[in-house]
């Protein structure tokens, strides 16, 4: 019941929030300027327009997330609102569910703002998303989102104010997504040969943006441009299991990363 | 087709003691009684093979002539010059034999309206010339094995250790081809299909054949040329091979009007590739879907105009290559538009990029801003292929992009500012405008039913 | 935190079972038919007696279509990094180092590429073929690096080449050997 209570709260305190307003407006310019900007719709499957929405839902949801949930984290200790509510018989794990369902509500309100004008503008002007096309970027979003939740509600249970989760967020969102192929080749360059695809695959798994990613381009029927290192692998991801299997291994994530949150939270709790 | 083919199946699985019922005296001694220049006319029925023909006479069936294999040897073959055969169909069972359904071995043979339905190769000409192959129908009927079986699971590979032998000889049949020329010349292959064999078309140490109007798919290479010469391949359709088609070692072919569509599930597939490959022609060809558009090795001295590679994971992969022209073609919407590395004396100036960010100051209708085709994937995962896993990975865009700025890059200097070939693939997606509306009209009203929650006072 | 701890135990994990494996003696790797390309003609590799495989001393597997494939990159980027060179028994399609295997030659064979060569596990097999077939040269390892890798598949195919049909049907075709020429020192300069 607390848990509901604090979602509900989050919703409210979320949407009287301008900074949601202001990624809310960022997220449809950027969804409609892409929209706008290819001179043909060539939107099914694995093209050009996809694959460059992919990118740049990659570079902007992953921050946006990070940004707007630590932030609410961190302000409820910097308001105080948090000694408050500590005084109820509120437990850890049903505050930050209840911040994580709430967050995660107003984050897919913001994104399907920006889709549902962006369709219904493609009408309009006559060139926009197929049906298919706006429900898979849907998915995706709200697949990236809940993944870079946990990750969020983590920062904002280890930093102490906005200043840090601003500095920890920016830079686990830049080694996750800017850095993360540049690291990689560099740090694999030292191994053996042999070593590289393994430690790639299992790497892969520790970052969301990258497995979600690769997910959703086999679902999108490209998965034969990994080459035929993974070939087994994207015959298994794109087979009703592989479905079973993705869902599952964002759930462990999330389930993970909310733990640890719940960890360092209750670890921050008794300190006080 | 569904239909013939189901047909096809029940009889297949039937004893091939029923094949003679009800048939004629034997073909064979009609076949043999028959003068040269003579015609054969075959009543309609189902004949047990193999037939041999070693004189200019015209084999024509009348009604629904079906001859199957009964022996080891080739269903049909012609040992002989001017032989016409027209309306037969040919069931082949025998697996993992060197011979074709059809063996021609002869010249100014005209072969039409066959259909063959085999579990090895269809046609085979062996050094001979001068023939023509129209309006044939091969099936293969050889299961890939992921068919059968979609292997699941874990792919470690690299250390498993072979312990068993893989093959059981014999028991596991192989594809064969569909038509086979083995250095055989100027011979015309016009209005086939081919479904499901290995190759669709091999032509190998052949010259000036004819390849046209055939349509290949669910083989592995549709058109395939081993060291040829002169060949011309047009109007050919390709759809969902492994490759569409594939010149090795070949000079002097010209390669027009193909259109290649949707090669891209296999992890080495690509549309057109041109490995050692000289003085050739590739003009006007469709290039759609595939996961590598045009793919070019070692080859100099190519012509490329007028191409449209479309939507393509990749449109134009160069390596190795040199003195090649490619002009005016059109590259839309490929996820990446061409890769180029080792490329010297190419010329690539003045196709049209549908993602070139175009300034055309002069107005010669050509951008003052270059195209640069990016070699980093390609030399990167060409050292690793495992780093193909980065494809269009945010970060690797990002780092790509570092690289992008230096000097010695290969680029279109003079890029086209508007397409040059009209093409018709509009029109799909209007039907889902209805639906794309209601889900964008839902997504606006829930966002702003949440937000009208959330701030509502209470 | 978490994850990086979970991160690196893994990374080591891995490390000590690949040390563990890297222990053996090199093993060909299996040929997955339908995936594996040739590291040189970018055909597809069948898995039968025509495939040939490169191990590197790193551990990487070349893996080619034909034993003239693997010759051509051998000759193209020097063998010092090469740890096996596996062919295939042509009756068993069991993997041999290249150095203990026989090999037959013949401008006839059909081979993928068209080298004419055929690899046996030992002496005796090769012999057996060379009889069965009625033709065919016998050739050691070593021999191999005296043989021409001619092909049997170049566009004027006229040359030695007794049994063909259609020689007044040859036309005028450009020297193939001048191509072959080029491509080999465009190679040579990268």
């Amino acid at each position: 019941m607390h848990m509901y209570h604090i979602a509900r709260r989050e919703l409210k305190m979320g949407f009287r929030n301008p900074w949601s307003y202001s990624f809310m407006a960022l997220f449809t310019l950027f969804t409609l300027a892409l929209m706008v900007i290819q001179s043909r719709s060539y939107l099914e499957g694995y093209t050009y327009t996809t694959g460059t929405m992919l990118t740049l839902v990659l570079y902007l949801l992953p921050l946006m997330t990070i940004l707007l949930s630590s932030f609410s984290l961190t302000a409820e200790k910097e308001e105080g609102s948090w000694q408050l509510l500590s005084t109820y018989s509120l437990t850890t794990t049903s505050f930050l569910l209840g911040k994580y369902f709430g967050q995660a509500l107003v984050l897919i309100v913001i994104i399907c703002f920006g889709y549902g004008l962006s369709g219904l503008v493609g009408i309009i002007i006559g060139a926009g998303f197929t049906f298919s096309t706006l429900l898979f970027l849907l998915s995706f979003s709200i697949c990236i989102i809940l993944m870079f939740l946990g990750i969020a509600m983590l920062i904002g249970a280890m930093s102490k104010n906005r200043w840090q989760a601003l500095t920890l967020g920016v830079s686990i969102w830049f080694f996750l997504i800017l850095a993360w192929p540049t690291l990689l080749i560099s740090v694999l360059s030292f191994v053996p040969y042999t070593w590289i695809k393994p430690v790639l695959q299992v790497v892969t798994l520790f970052n969301p943006a990258e497995f979600v990613r690769l997910f959703s381009v086999v679902w999108l029927g490209g998965g034969s441009i990994f080459g035929p290192e993974y070939y087994k692998w994207v015959n298994w991801f794109d087979s009703p299991f592989g479905a079973v299997g993705f869902v599952t291994l964002c759930f462990i994530w999330i389930s993970l990363t909310m733990l640890a949150a719940i960890f360092v939270w209750e670890r921050k709790r008794s300190h006080d | 087709m569904i239909l013939t083919s189901v047909i096809w199946l029940c009889l297949w699985v039937l004893p091939l003691s029923s094949h003679a019922a009800g048939a004629p005296a034997d073909l064979q001694a009609l076949i043999d009684k028959a003068a040269p220049g003579e015609t054969v006319t075959i009543p309609a029925g189902e004949y047990a093979g193999p037939l041999r023909v070693t004189k200019p006479i015209t084999l024509q069936a009348s009604g629904e002539v079906i001859i199957r294999s009964a022996t080891d040897d080739p269903v049909l073959t012609i040992e002989s010059n001017n032989v016409t055969v027209s309306g037969l169909q040919l069931q082949d069972s025998r697996i993992n034999n060197p011979l074709a359904t059809l063996v021609v071995h002869g010249n100014q043979n005209v072969i039409e309206q066959i259909q063959i339905d085999t579990m090895g190769t269809g046609i085979q000409l062996l050094e001979s010339s001068f023939n023509q192959l129209r309006n044939i129908r091969v099936t293969g009927h050889v299961l890939d094995p992921s068919e059968v079986a979609a292997d699941i699971g874990h792919d470690h590979s690299a250390h498993q250790q072979l312990t068993k032998p893989v093959q059981q000889p014999g028991a596991e049949a192989k594809k064969g081809n569909g038509i086979d020329l083995r250095r055989s010349h100027q011979n015309q292959i016009i209005g086939n299909q081919i479904l499901n064999l290995f190759d669709g078309i091999y032509l190998e140490s052949s010259q000036e054949n004819i390849i046209e109007q055939n349509q290949v798919a669910k083989s592995r290479y549709g058109i395939h040329l081993m060291g040829t010469s002169s060949t011309r391949i047009a109007n050919n359709i390709g759809n969902g091979n492994v490759t569409g088609a594939m010149l090795m070692d070949t000079s002097t072919a010209t390669v027009t009007n193909n259109r290649f569509l949707k090669q891209k599930d296999n992890p080495n597939s690509q549309g057109i590739l041109l490995f050692s490959v000289t003085d050739s022609v590739l003009e006007g060809n469709h290039i759609e879907g595939n996961r590598v558009g045009l793919y070019l090795e070692q080859s100099t001295g190519n012509s490329v105009k007028n191409n449209a590679l479309t939507l393509n994971f990749i449109g134009m992969q160069v390596k190795d290559t040199a003195d090649n022209q490619l002009m005016s073609n059109q590259f839309v919407s490929n996820v990446i538009q061409a890769q180029a590395q080792d490329s010297k004396a190419d010329s690539f100036d003045g196709n049209y990029w549908d993602n070139l960010q175009a300034l055309d100051v002069n107005g010669d209708e050509r951008s003052d801003l270059s195209y640069e085709m990016n070699p980093f994937f390609l030399a990167l995962t060409d050292a690793v292929p495992p780093y193909q896993l980065f494809f269009q990975s945010p970060g690797f865009v990002f780092l790509e992009s570092l690289f992008s700025v230096g000097g010695d890059q290969i680029r279109d200097t003079a890029p086209l500012m508007s397409p040059v070939i009209q093409d018709d693939l509009e029109g799909q997606q209007e039907a889902t405008v209805g639906q794309t509306g209601l889900l964008g009209a839902g997504l606006l009203m829930f966002s702003f039913l949440f937000i009208y929650l959330g701030v509502r006072r209470k | 935190m978490k994850k990086w701890k979970m991160a690196i135990i893994s990374l080591f994990g891995m490390g000590l079972l690949l040390m563990g494996c890297g222990k053996e003696e090199a093993q060909p790797v299996a040929i997955q038919e339908g995936v594996d390309k040739c590291d040189v003609c970018h055909m597809m590799v069948a898995n039968d007696h025509n495939a040939t495989q490169i191990l590197l001393n790193d551990g990487r597997a070349l893996k080619f279509d034909d034993i003239g494939c693997m010759n051509e990159w051998a000759h193209q980027n020097g063998v010092e990094h090469v740890h096996t060179q596996f062919v295939r028994d042509y009756n068993t399609d069991e993997w041999l180092k290249a150095e203990d295997a026989s090999f037959v030659y013949d401008a006839s064979f059909s081979t993928p590429m068209g080298y004419g060569i055929h690899s046996f596990k030992d002496k005796a097999t090769a012999e057996k073929f060379v009889q069965e077939q009625g033709k065919g040269t016998l050739m050691t390892y070593a021999d191999l690096s005296n043989h021409g890798w001619a092909r049997n598949m170049t566009q004027n195919h006229g040359h030695g080449d007794a049994n063909h049909a259609g020689e007044g049907q040859q036309h005028g075709t450009q020297d193939s050997n001048s191509m072959h020429g080029n491509t080999d020192s465009q190679k040579t300069h990268n």
